[in-house]
């Protein structure tokens, strides 16, 4: 009896506190839990405010980060402001999930994964300051607890050679980033394997969350800085981690889909993905410029191994485009047609699309005044660019898939896709057929139209096929017809109410619809005092960007500053801008003012064009070139300078030129008749993606160009 | 997008107060401020500088005169060079200093000098137009864009001078002029209006894997 009470003395002592520990840890859970009901179900920024603040001065151990996480990435998206947003972003951050302890089933993936050290003894001779030996990225799939496919885990390999001191110096510092809401990242390696055999691990910093104020932009995507210390020559550095799918949800419902490029910054040995799924899961795969997968079948599931070798470092240039335009690349998707991908956007995007009594009275007010087609597609589109404020919250599936319109409406914000999707909304409550469009712009580089799938679109407008008219809700001051430069000649796949998916792509605007034109008419008098009056309409987005500086620039004192480069006496007596409001097809600066440009001596030099381009230090400033150029779409631009001279000026003409090439088209002419001089030029430039192998035409194009251009006429005065 | 980098820099650029008062320390190499970007979280500073406008990359050349105070009047080879090519630096120009937190300071063994140095710095400006130009710094000192003058600091004024400019987007030298009790001194460019909501539509500087990547956690946006 005695050594019994003795024994559940002991059971008493040990255990109770362990109970207890873990009677506190599923408080505390439940409290979190509670809290993000609360928080959900709160119609007040107060109480919203009020429960952020409980969660935040909660005592959160690492064993109720899984609970955190969960009620963090379920109060994100019902986020109604930034502040709120950014408090759990922030909270979230401070204790992310991925202790190695805690993980379990992680696979070893040992036939796909390298030795570092093998990997450098075969890498023989070494490339660049830093190479990639090895680039691995396993992803397996199965079903989710629902029995949906394209629930992932990925099991990521790299590892590094550095080759000189200047590679020691710039790699000192990794990122790993991960999407907290999907992903759970736990780190395997992250180590320096010196040549002498030791092995220094990295620091590693806390987990940071992205955010970018300066452009309204939020995300669920967290960073880890590694850093690597005392990095030399010779070394080799190795990260291993895996992605974890954060819960047994597929968010997606099924559906899975990657872009891999196959080309970084450094030179790469090897790069190899392999995807490890159901045999029964109908995956599709682009292999652009890659050999075909191979493929491996074995106790019901299906092994797909792409694999590159002796890749080339992506050269650093300005104004290149995407790499998927040069670089290889894997597409993967569980959609296969653009029927499917269709009807399951449609799927996402149809249910959030119910306008709200407040929506549905604008539209009932928009119908009522009896408006042409076109009319009431600008009254929607003036609607959302004024009601709306650009802020993106990029939470999840919200990355891809729109915030319900009735959403957006209470919040006042949104990023493309909010707005695209409350302007083909409204459209179709007006009577407008529309359609919601999912752009890559041409920044992005192009992808061969056999890929589907949202992870190739990064930016979103909407469509109305009847006028073929692209609408930009992020365009703030642009009027229907107006849309931004990179929207231009981007690739669209545009998606109507029945679910129809069709791949477009968007027409630049022609030379025509977006010019700036310029005309001076100055008299020149023979103390070489000039008195000008000029002129300059813009047409197309050029005029929205007009109407956007002119709502807060000082007019006179930018046209000032342009004239005073290469006029620094110039005066401005009058400037007025007219056409600001968006119903204006056309902006026109009218400015009047006076240049005294005679600085001692009878010459005097007036500049053929005010247009200071200078295109080759735009658009072909290097020598030589690895990378495309892909030259913006910027305005055609005609100007005419009249003068009027005084009786007994000289005037020495330069030549003419008229250079027209596939790059563009540069004319400039100088007449003369009594005491009238006209100098008129022209400048277009083709919104080409323009090859390496082109680039040396391009340059000279431009420099023949910024030649004629800054080329100057010499009056001597009476 | 705007409003917020102007008002990033304001802060950086007024709160500070107690800059010109502080000891010049010595500037960091590329690898020291990367080693210490990963102790203090100084990458993290590094892109909040440049984001607020502010210019992080120098290169120094100087001294120059004899240390008389009309020195500073003369032109030197970095200002008649600057002035004769009147372009961008070449990428070739090495800017070996690094200030994450965009203050410029010189190396301990010239901070006490006199003479007169020159600062280059390269930025690019995404749009044509006007831009403004801010100094912040306690001496003498002119700032000088793709060779013009655009900003003349003299030893009477005080808090962050302003000044507007003209430029065209691409490549931009920036070279500032200054005697030592001008050291240190922190120069940021930003676009005079704040009106812009929508995102950045510029295109990449480069496309990469890790470009895609990201792209593929930004979603449409």
């Amino acid at each position: 009896m005695t050594r019994q009470k003795v024994f559940a003395g002991f059971l008493l002592f040990f255990l109770l506190p362990a109970v207890g520990f873990a009677a506190q840890a599923q408080s505390r859970s439940d409290k979190i839990q509670s809290i993000e009901l609360q928080y959900l179900a709160a119609t007040t920024p107060a109480q919203r405010k009020q429960f952020v603040n409980e969660l935040k001065s909660l005592n959160i151990l690492s064993e109720d980060a899984a609970a955190l996480n969960r009620a963090v990435s379920a109060m994100l998206p019902a986020a109604d402001s930034v502040e709120e947003a950014e408090e759990l972003l922030r909270i979230g951050a401070a204790n992310p999930v991925g202790r190695m302890e805690s993980a379990s089933n992680l696979s070893s993936d040992t036939d796909f994964l390298v030795n570092a050290q093998r990997a450098a003894l075969a890498a023989h001779r070494a490339i660049g300051e830093v190479e990639a030996l090895a680039d691995i990225r396993i992803d397996h799939l199965r079903k989710d607890s629902l029995g949906r496919d394209g629930l992932v885990s990925a099991h990521v390999q790299q590892i590094w050679r550095i080759n000189s001191v200047h590679g020691a110096k710039i790699f000192s510092l990794r990122s790993v980033m991960y999407s907290s809401m999907a992903e759970t990242l736990y780190m395997v390696h992250a180590r320096v394997l010196k040549n002498d055999g030791r092995e220094l691990e990295a620091k590693i910093s806390a987990d940071l969350p992205v955010l970018e104020r300066s452009t309204s932009m939020y995300f669920d995507s967290r960073t880890r800085d590694l850093y690597f210390p005392q990095l030399d020559p010779g070394d080799l550095v190795e990260i291993e981690y895996h992605l974890l799918p954060a819960s047994d949800l597929n968010p997606w419902a099924g559906y899975y889909a990657r872009m891999d490029l196959f080309r970084d910054s450094f030179p790469t040995r090897l790069r190899r993905r392999v995807v490890v799924a159901p045999s029964t899961m109908k995956l599709f795969a682009v292999e652009h410029r890659l050999r075909p997968a191979v493929v491996r079948q074995r106790n019901g599931e299906t092994t797909r191994i792409w694999e590159a070798r002796d890749i080339d470092a992506q050269a650093f240039e300005a104004l290149t485009p995407g790499a998927s335009a040069s670089s290889p690349y894997l597409h993967i998707s569980t959609i296969g047609s653009i029927e499917e991908f269709g009807r399951w956007y449609s799927s996402l995007l149809e249910p959030g699309l119910q306008l709200t009594e407040n929506l549905r009275a604008i539209a009932n007010k928009i119908l009522e005044s009896d408006l042409t087609t076109w009319g009431k597609v600008q009254a929607v589109y003036e609607t959302v660019q004024r009601s709306t404020k650009y802020i993106a919250f990029e939470f999840g599936v919200h990355s891809y898939q729109p915030y319900a319109v009735a959403k957006v409406d209470r919040r006042g914000f949104g990023d493309c896709k909010d707005k695209a999707a409350m302007i083909v909304a409204l459209l179709r409550a007006v009577g407008v057929p529309a359609e919601f469009a999912m752009v890559r712009t041409r920044s992005a580089g192009e992808v061969v139209p056999e890929a589907y799938s949202v992870q190739l679109f990064n930016h979103a407008v909407a469509y109305v096929p009847a006028l073929d008219l692209y609408l930009d809700g992020t365009a703030d001051y642009a009027a229907l017809g107006e849309l931004p430069p990179d929207d231009q000649g981007g690739q669209a796949m545009t998606v109507d109410a029945r679910g129809n998916a069709t791949r477009r792509t968007i027409t630049f605007a022609s030379p025509e619809a977006n010019r700036v034109s310029r005309e001076i008419h100055a008299h020149l008098a023979p103390d070489g005092r000039v008195e000008f009056q000029s002129r300059t309409k813009y047409e197309g987005y050029f005029a929205a960007e007009q109407r956007r500086t002119l709502e807060s620039n000082d007019l006179a004192g930018s046209y000032r500053a342009t004239l005073a480069q290469f006029y620094p006496t110039v005066k401005i007596a009058h400037a007025v801008a007219e056409g600001t409001a968006r119903a204006s097809r056309e902006v026109e600066l009218k400015i009047d003012g006076s240049i005294d440009v005679v600085h001692g001596g009878r010459e005097i030099t007036l500049r053929s064009s005010l247009n200071a381009a200078g295109l080759t230090n735009k658009y072909a400033p290097e020598r030589l070139r690895k990378n495309p150029v892909l030259v913006p779409v910027i305005p055609s631009e005609h100007e005419v300078f009249d003068y009027d001279l005084p009786e007994g000026a000289e005037v020495a003409l330069p030549p003419d030129t008229k250079l027209e090439t596939a790059f563009g088209k540069i004319e400039v002419t100088y007449s003369r008749q009594a005491s009238k001089l006209r100098v008129e030029t022209y400048r277009e430039l083709a919104p080409l993606t323009v090859a390496a192998s082109d680039y040396a035409a391009f340059r000279a194009f431009c420099n023949a160009a910024d030649k004629a251009l800054q080329r100057e006429v010499k009056v001597v005065l009476p | 997008m705007r409003i917020v980098r102007w008002v990033c820099v304001v802060t950086l650029l007024v709160l500070d107060a107690g800059l010109t008062a502080q000891t010049a320390t010595r500037p960091a190499t590329h690898s020291e401020a990367l080693s210490a970007a990963a102790n203090v979280g100084e990458t993290e500073l590094l892109d909040a500088s440049r984001e607020a406008g502010l210019l992080t990359e120098w290169h120094l050349d100087g001294r120059f005169g004899h240390g008389k105070r009309k020195d500073f009047a003369r032109r030197f080879t970095p200002e008649r060079e600057a002035m004769k090519q009147a372009t961008r630096s070449g990428p070739e120009t090495q800017y070996e200093l690094i200030f994450p937190d965009g203050k410029f300071s010189l190396p301990k063994n010239l901070a006490s000098q006199k003479g007169v140095f020159y600062a280059s710095s390269r930025t690019y400006l995404d749009n044509d137009g006007d831009w403004i130009l801010y100094l912040e710094s306690g001496g003498e000192a002119e700032v000088f864009v793709d060779g013009q003058l655009v900003l003349t600091r003299d030893l009477n004024a005080s808090g962050v001078l302003r000044a507007k400019f003209h430029a065209n987007s691409g490549y931009h030298s920036v070279m500032v002029k200054f005697t030592a009790r001008a050291a240190p001194f922190r120069v940021a460019i930003l676009p005079p209006n704040s009106g812009s909501r929508r995102k950045n539509n510029t295109p990449y500087v480069q496309g990469s894997a890790s470009d895609e990547m990201l792209a593929a956690l930004r979603g449409i946006s």
